[in-house]
Formats: C-alpha cells, sequence, structure tokens
C-alpha cells in the first residue's frame, strides 16, 4: 500500500514541480547565452545589457521561487492532505496512519533533493563550456579514467561522499519530522491551529538544542563520543543517527496521534 | 461472530466540554437502508465520522463486519462525506485510478458508466467542474463501489427537491444490495419512502431506532410527522408557529 501512496504523492509532487524545476534549468541555459558569448573559439566575452541582467534576475527569482514552493509543498501536503479536507479521503483509504506520513516524508524529502539538485546543477549548465568538446568522447574517457584512478588509490573518498549524503538526508529528514509533529500537534487545538504549530516548531528546535547540551555533557557519553568520532567517518555517522534519532522520535508521535488522536471535525 | 454488520456500546465523544455522543448503543444489521436522523447538531455526522475513523472515540467501542475500525473495516466502508475531498489538480478519472488501486470492490466501468448517466466528464479536471458536478462525482466514487457499508453523510442537503430525487434515485439502483446503507439527513420526508429502518438521534442520544414500519404501525403516523412532533422547537414568548 505504501507505494501506492507514493505514486499519487511523487505525481502531485511531479505536477508541481515538473514546470519550476523545467523554467530554472531553461533559465540556466539561456544565462549561459546572454551572460556568456563566444568572442572566437576559445575566448569568451562576457555581456552586460539589460537583457542579460533581466535573465539573471529571473533565473534567480525563480530559484527562490522553488525553495519557497519547496517548503510550502512539505507544509501543505501533510496540512491539507492530512489534516484538512483531503484528510476526509486519504483516512478512509485502506492503509495504516505510519504509511500516510512515511509516504509524505519520502516525497517531500524527495522533492527538496530535487530542488537542490537543480539548484546545484544549474551553475554548471550556466558555466561557460564548450559544449561540443565537452560531449566528445575522448573528454569522457579521460574523465572517468581520472575518477577511477584517483577513487582506486582512495576508496574512503566513496565512503565519505555517501556518508555525507546520509548526513544531508538526515538533516532533511530531522526538518521535515519537526514540521510534521508541530502540525499534528497544532491539530489537537480547536483553534489557532497555525499559530501553535508554529510555536511547537519554535519549542522544537529550542529542546533539540537544549537536550543535546544535556546529554553530550554527561561524562559517559562524551566518552562514547569520543570512541564514535575517532575518524572522519565515525564522525559523519555519529552526526546522522543524532539527527535520525530524535526524527524518529517525532515520527512516532505523529503517527501515534493521527492514530488515535485524529479530529477532523 | 456477531450477526451485526455495525454494533456501537457506550460511545462517547466529546469535543472539550462539548459532548456530540453521549452514550449511543446501537446495532444494525447487513442489507438493509437506515435513516440517521436528527437535527443539527444532533451527532449525526460525529456518529458516522467515529464509523469512519476519522475521530477516535472519547470512551466505548464500535465495530463494522466483527472488526475494530481500522484498514479492513476501511477497505469495506464506503464514505459519502459532507464536503469535497479532492485535489483540484485531479480529474475524476485519476480518483478512479485511485478508488481502483486502494479498494478490491471499486468497479471502474461501473464508474465510467454512472459518469455517463449523470452528464459527467470523467477526463475533465475538477477545478473546472462546478460544485454540483463535484458532487456527482463523489457520489460516483461513493456508489461504484460494492461496499458493505456506505455511509452517506447529508447527501440531499443543500440541493433542490429535484435533485434530491435524483441523488436518492442515484444511491438506490447502484448500492450493494447485500450491504447496508445509512444516510444521515434532517429531510426526512424525502428519504422516508427508501428506509427500513429509522434511528432519531437527539443530543447525542438514540430515543428510538425501529424499522419504519413499526414506527408507522405503532405511531399511527409517518416517520415525518413523528420526527417533527419530536423535535418541535419550542417558539419564544409561547408565540405559535
Amino acid at each position: 500500500m505504501l507505494f501506492k501512496l507514493l505514486k499519487y504523492d511523487f505525481r502531485a509532487m511531479w505536477k508541481q514541480f515538473s514546470l519550476i524545476w523545467g523554467a530554472a534549468l531553461v533559465l540556466a541555459l539561456v544565462n549561459r547565452f546572454s551572460i556568456f558569448w563566444d568572442v572566437d573559439d576559445h575566448v569568451i566575452g562576457l555581456s552586460d545589457t539589460t537583457a542579460s541582467g533581466i535573465t539573471i534576475f529571473a533565473f534567480i527569482a525563480v530559484l527562490a521561487a522553488m525553495f519557497v514552493i519547496a517548503v510550502i509543498f512539505v507544509v501543505n501536503r501533510f496540512s491539507k492532505g492530512l489534516l484538512g479536507n483531503e484528510g476526509y479521503l486519504m483516512h478512509t483509504l485502506p492503509v495504516r496512519p505510519w504509511e500516510l506520513v512515511l509516504s509524505k516524508l519520502i516525497c517531500g524529502t524527495v522533492t527538496w533533493i530535487g530542488c537542490g539538485v537543480v539548484a546545484l546543477l544549474s551553475p554548471f549548465i550556466m558555466a561557460p563550456v564548450n559544449w561540443l568538446e565537452l560531449i566528445q568522447f575522448s573528454f569522457w574517457s579521460e574523465a572517468f579514467r581520472g575518477i577511477f584512478h584517483g577513487v582506486m588509490k582512495h576508496p574512503g573518498v566513496l565512503v565519505l561522499l555517501a556518508e555525507f549524503c546520509l548526513v544531508i538526508l538526515s538533516l532533511l529528514v530531522l526538518f521535515i519530522a519537526s514540521m510534521y509533529l508541530a502540525m499534528a500537534v497544532g491539530h489537537l487545538f480547536s483553534r489557532h491551529r497555525r499559530l501553535i504549530s508554529v510555536a511547537v516548531f519554535i519549542g522544537l528546535y529550542i529542546l533539540i538544542v537544549n537536550i543535546y547540551g544535556r546529554v553530550f555533557s554527561v561524562r559517559f557519553v562524551q566518552a562514547l563520543m569520543n570512541m564514535a568520532t575517532v575518524n572522519a567517518y565515525g564522525s559523519m555517522l555519529t552526526a546522522s543517527a543524532i539527527m535520525l534519532i530524535p526524527a524518529a522520535a517525532f515520527l512516532a508521535v505523529v503517527c501515534w496521534i493521527l492514530e488515535n488522536k485524529l479530529n477532523l471535525e | 461472530m456477531s450477526d451485526y454488520l455495525m454494533e456501537c456500546h457506550g460511545l462517547y465523544k466529546s469535543y472539550g466540554l462539548r459532548a456530540a455522543l453521549r452514550g449511543v448503543d446501537l446495532e444494525v444489521g447487513p442489507g438493509c437502508i437506515v435513516g440517521l436522523l436528527g437535527p443539527n447538531g444532533s451527532g449525526k455526522t460525529t456518529l458516522i465520522k467515529l464509523l469512519c475513523g476519522l475521530l477516535q472515540p472519547t470512551t466505548g467501542w464500535l465495530t463494522v463486519d466483527g472488526s475494530a475500525i481500522g484498514p479492513y473495516t476501511k477497505s469495506v466502508i464506503s464514505y459519502l462525506p459532507d464536503r469535497m475531498y479532492f485535489a483540484d489538480w485531479m480529474k475524476a478519472t485519476d480518483l478512479f485510478d485511485l478508488f481502483q488501486d486502494f479498494y478490491s470492490d471499486f468497479e471502474y466501468e461501473k464508474a465510467l458508466a454512472m459518469c455517463q448517466s449523470l452528464g459527467v466528464e470523467p477526463r475533465d479536471r475538477l477545478k473546472a467542474m462546478s460544485k454540483g458536478t463535484k458532487e456527482k462525482v463523489q457520489l460516483v466514487l461513493v456508489m461504484a463501489r460494492k461496499a458493505k457499508l456506505y455511509l452517506l453523510d447529508e447527501p440531499i442537503a443543500g440541493v433542490d427537491p429535484a435533485a434530491r430525487d435524483f441523488i436518492l434515485r442515484t444511491i438506490l439502483t447502484n448500492y450493494n444490495e447485500e450491504g447496508t446503507v445509512l444516510i444521515s439527513t434532517h429531510l426526512i420526508s424525502d428519504v422516508e419512502k427508501v428506509l427500513d429502518e429509522a434511528i432519531f438521534l437527539k443530543e447525542g442520544k438514540i430515543i428510538l431506532h425501529d424499522t419504519v414500519d413499526n414506527i408507522r404501525e405503532r405511531e399511527g403516523k409517518s416517520v415525518d410527522a413523528l420526527f417533527r412532533e419530536m423535535f418541535r422547537a419550542e417558539p419564544m414568548e409561547g408565540g405559535e408557529f
């Protein structure tokens, strides 16, 4: 059932973001030709016309809008989709609340990752690179050969990269889980639900910082941390665990609220 | 296993300090059309939402087809809420796909046939449809299922008398006859002719639950007339209606 839920969540996500992701990438490409122009084969000139200024502004505006929409999307998919009118449909489907929450969480995380990928990819598209040279096979074979040799010499780089991605992922999950819990707690009140949700979100942040501060000042925990973080591999795994443990606790509370305290008045 | 399709015992639900249901005991068997009748605020919608799992009881318990409310009961209940519950970017066919994915008793072809007979174009976006057309789509979604229990919350409220007949006819010609239909309404005269049983709900309590034939025989009047008598509001200052 989770996969069926994901299918519809991703369809909603694609409906909303295909256009904005496409617009960001197209504007990046337009900027490549409006900002940088080829003087001759190997010299790139910089344009300073009003048109290029407008396209840069449009590109930055689209990127900013993309991240704002991504946050609103994650909030709305949960608040309207599970706690609003659409909740009348979602909560009458023959699925468990944890499946509904997990589906929204996965979709929200992928959405933010998608936005990050588009934001990272755009500068590469904008860069004044000679694409004709770049798409030649010899370039890629050289590039891959270089990367392969580098990785063979230092295989730990791949592990570090994977762990770095895991840290970023854990951070996103913790952030989304905090938002879900704030909205779920706000839903328990009959009035001022949004205001209470914002207050709970701020409260959760303060709570986490305080708990971390207290827990990590305990000598036994410090000893454990020292053992776990003797190298970069251990440090990043520990950082992920530190973020994922409260995220799991938050999500468990969200599921409990939806299972036992759901109140679609 | 119990012979009843739906059972509630000692059901109590409050919103803060305000009690919406006060100790409801109810048993309803399969294969009948039941009217859940009561004035506004009597607890009809609350009872239906509890059966759907959209609300949790404060105390008491309820079962549908012998199971506590959960994924199984949701798979056998077809629920028509008193509001629109779908995202506007969808088409009716998207909703049919969704229902087919999640409910094994959803009949896709029947849904398309119902759309045709109701004059709904299923490939139109919902945001392009009128409120009435959206309500028809919602009705199609509910009645194209071969459910064990249909929970219809005020299906004829807010529509003109001609549309009421039309909606009731759609329900009667499409429901699974082995299942039970629970219709909540305060428009008794419109539904009385199709009801097998009537439940009168007043201030969160069941004050009458009997077959329509028994009520007519015992009281010597229609269910509508009895309802008006039981729920007549006393005019202020001793005036008369």
